[in-house]
């Protein structure tokens, strides 16, 4: 069942094409990674799916069009590099942020945000302030603080990428799980080959504002664009020199 | 030694105040003597109702302008912070920021007379709104940066509406620069005697104009007093500062 | 729709026109009008003087020896408190930088912060002056027997009552500036790192810490000596009536009953105004040197 339609997405700035007719379709409860350099577009795309900057062309978003709604009413999160956790709110408050602003029952909020906390291995720290938590542990709350509202399309922008290399790995595991549990549909940009292939059930290519989206792994391999190629050649090289 | 000298910078700074009160309680205090006669509150208790209504007038000012200087610097400066002329916004405000307060205060007197606001609390008050409203503004104009910025979409994403996220976001990510801001105008207003002396035409007596002229008076004692008064609410504020930030500097390293 | 313009949809462009055009109206038009109203005066067109436009004034103006005496000290007076409180708080930092950082210290640090000017100028007067305590310390261990035989301290023509008291005021902010930067620009690293290239301590301070800070306080320290280039409360109790700091300059020439002052006086503070204009454009330059790409650093 297709989820996300993004039909004709232009944007242009100072003159300069940033996106030039994006076209897309995205199935639910899949994450589609789209690769891309710095400048390519990428943000800027993200942004305007979720309504936080102007364009033209048309989104739907479970056959409705939502190009046309303030980012408040699309069900659309966008996720930041940063995990920009509220610095005025615990671990538990953060999460429970959309819930107070939708009124939620206080005995059935917290339910849900201890449920919450518990998926993200996050129980004993409830209590702490965004200043007493580790890089891997904020982008945890943030990601619980998105998905407890149940956002019809979670947008990830490059949500890993102020992490070093061990705690990157165990938050794409984690996310890859939480996805699979709570049938996420999401949409991540990043310029990490590794973390596209791997968080990806659909892959994309964004270069100079064209968006390709390869219908098999195989294709997005054989695109010399991903890099992919040059990739695997070195690692044989290497292989080959030992 | 290292330590001498570190004692000696504390003992430096903090000796106007003591020397303040000191000579605000000296019964006499002639040359050559290095200390007073004898120690009297009769410089404090004798204070006549104009020391009152100076106090009071400083108080309102100072309160006044903090508030309002806070309010419209947060306000404004969280739109122009994103408006396509923000950089110009930003360079017009430095030079009301850096012009002196009495030559400013000389410059615009004329507006002020022809107003019939020369001479009034009110007048004085605009004076010094317009004073320290860029300060307040360049405050706030850093304060709202990207950061803030993007806390501001992720919170609208999250579905929060724009009242929700002045109030559950901006408002307390902004708490400590409300804080500083308010302490700062106030000090701003409360220290300032340039331009209250001009636009209040010497009819508007604030401690400071108060101060001065028992300086001019020679009244050293009774300068004293209202000198001590003039020091008394910057010095609390320093001291809850100083708790809120050794507070926050100990949670951090605790953390760290 | 075509989008020409990276636009936030989030932001409300009536609510940022009406914020541009209070900030305007309240923190821009007063000066510009003042500045305007000024001009008017000084060239004769407005004013109890009023006779046409003319050049009497600024004539006047620029060649009185007295204003340009005033504006020399005045900026010369404010670059040299602005410099040797920095070179001060640069020493300090360097001998004590981890005692600063202790709780008492700090707060001692922050206590002159809570000093007006008016107040700061009376207590330096009362230490200062002829009977003050310093004259009072001398004659206690026997360097002086009449008050006449102090140094004149205050309403000198040296103006080291004015300094002084000017660089108790400035010092503090200064030191601190220079500690919080000593902080986040991780000096000791770079220390560690300039020794093991082979430098040694005084190379060390002058290449390393005192190049780093300069270039990281100087826009800072531009903005301190633009304000203490219109001080006022300071020079007006403890300066000399000429040459008077440009603040009492136009003050003073404001407060004479002759009108013919009154000109002249606009004619300064416009001069004072452009002077102004010149050292907040020098403090940009070093500003967006440091930061070409952000209003908000």
């Amino acid at each position: 069942m297709k989820l996300l339609s993004v039909q004709k997405l232009h944007k242009s700035f100072a003159g300069k094409t940033i996106l030039s007719s994006v076209s897309f379709d995205l199935e639910a409860h899949q994450t589609l990674a789209v690769l891309g350099k710095s400048g390519c577009g990428k943000t800027t795309l993200l942004k305007m799916i979720a309504g936080l900057l102007d364009g033209s062309g048309e989104i739907q978003l479970n056959g409705n069009y939502v190009h046309t709604l303030p980012p408040q009413q699309r069900g659309i999160v966008y996720l930041y590099q940063e995990a920009l956790l509220f610095p005025h709110l615990n671990v538990f408050e953060n999460i429970a942020f959309g819930l107070r602003l939708r009124k939620m029952p206080e005995p059935a909020l917290r339910e849900k945000v201890d449920n919450m906390l518990e998926d993200l291995g996050l129980t004993t720290h409830a209590r702490k302030m965004p200043t007493q938590l580790s890089g891997g542990q904020k982008q945890r709350v943030a990601f619980g603080r998105a998905l407890i509202i149940e956002p019809r399309l979670l947008l990830l922008d490059e949500p890993f990428g102020n992490l070093d290399v061990e705690t990157r790995a165990n938050m794409q595991d984690f996310f890859k799980k939480i996805a699979q549990q709570q049938q996420i549909t999401a949409m991540l940009v990043t310029h990490d080959l590794k973390e596209a292939v791997r968080m990806g059930d659909q892959l994309g290519y964004l270069d100079a504002g064209d968006l390709h989206i390869f219908d098999h792994l195989r294709d997005f391999i054989a695109d010399p664009r991903t890099g992919m190629l040059a990739e695997s050649a070195f690692w044989q090289s290497i292989q080959d020199a030992v | 030694m290292k330590k001498a000298l570190l004692y000696s910078i504390c003992a430096l700074f903090a000796l106007p105040f003591a020397y303040l009160a000191l000579l605000s309680l000296a019964t006499q205090w002639f040359y050559p003597a290095l200390l007073p006669d004898g120690l009297t509150f009769v410089h404090w208790t004798g204070l006549h109702a104009g020391f009152f209504s100076a106090l009071a007038y400083s108080g309102m000012l100072a309160l006044t302008i903090g508030i309002l200087s806070t309010l419209a610097g947060f306000l404004s400066a969280q739109y122009i912070a994103w408006h396509p002329w923000r950089r110009w916004a930003l360079v017009l405000a430095y030079l009301p920021y850096a012009f002196s307060p009495v030559i400013y205060a000389h410059c615009i007197k004329f507006f002020f007379l022809v107003s019939n606001l020369a001479g009034q609390v009110t007048g004085v008050m605009l004076a010094q709104f317009i004073l320290c409203y860029p300060f307040a503004f360049l405050l706030f104009f850093r304060h709202f940066d990207a950061n803030l910025r993007a806390m501001e979409d992720l919170s609208a994403t999250l579905g929060a509406s724009r009242t929700a996220t002045f109030f559950r976001v901006l408002v307390p990510v902004s708490k400590d620069a409300l804080r500083l801001c308010f302490a700062q105008t106030f000090l701003i207003s409360w220290f300032d005697y340039g331009l209250s002396s001009v636009i209040g035409l010497g009819q508007v007596r604030t401690l400071t104009v108060l101060t001065y002229q028992y300086i001019g008076e020679a009244n050293t004692y009774l300068a004293a007093v209202t000198a001590c008064m003039v020091c008394f609410p910057p010095l609390l504020l320093l001291w809850l500062n100083q708790r809120f930030v050794f507070r926050s500097e100990t949670l951090q390293s605790e953390t760290a | 729709m075509s989008v020409t313009a990276q636009k936030n949809t989030l932001y409300r462009r009536p609510q940022g026109h009406a914020a541009l055009v209070f900030f305007l109206l309240l923190g821009v038009l007063p000066l510009a009008a003042g500045l305007v109203y000024a001009g008017l005066y000084s060239f004769g067109l407005i004013g109890y003087l009023r006779a046409g436009f003319t050049l009497q004034y600024w004539y006047i103006t620029l060649t009185s020896k007295a204003l340009w005496a005033s504006l020399a000290l005045s900026l010369g007076l404010a670059a040299t408190v602005s410099a040797v409180s920095f070179f001060l708080a640069l020493r300090c930092v360097i001998a004590l930088h981890p005692h600063l950082k202790q709780r008492g210290v700090r707060f001692s640090l922050h206590l002159p912060l809570a000093l007006p000017p008016l107040v700061a100028a009376f207590v330096s007067f009362q230490w200062l002056g002829g009977t003050g305590m310093l004259a009072r310390g001398a004659h206690a261990i026997g360097l002086i027997q009449a008050t006449d035989a102090f140094p004149v301290l205050v309403n000198d023509p040296y103006y080291i009552g004015v300094f002084v008291t000017l660089l108790l005021l400035n010092f503090p902010f200064i030191l601190l500036l220079v500690l919080d930067q000593y902080d986040r620009a991780g000096i000791p690293e770079y220390v560690h790192l300039a020794a093991t290239l082979g430098g040694n301590l005084a190379q060390i301070r002058r290449k390393v810490i005192q190049a780093i800070l300069i270039h990281r306080v100087l826009p800072t320290l531009v903005l301190y000596t633009v304000f203490l280039f219109g001080a006022y409360e300071v020079p007006l109790l403890l300066g000399q009536q000429s040459p008077a700091m440009i603040s009492v300059l136009i003050s003073q020439k404001f407060s004479k009953f002759n009108l013919a002052d009154v000109p002249v006086a606009y004619a300064c503070a416009v001069l004072y105004a452009g002077v102004l204009l010149v050292l907040i454009a020098c403090f940009w330059r070093w500003h967006f040197r440091q930061s070409p790409n952000s209003e908000h650093a």
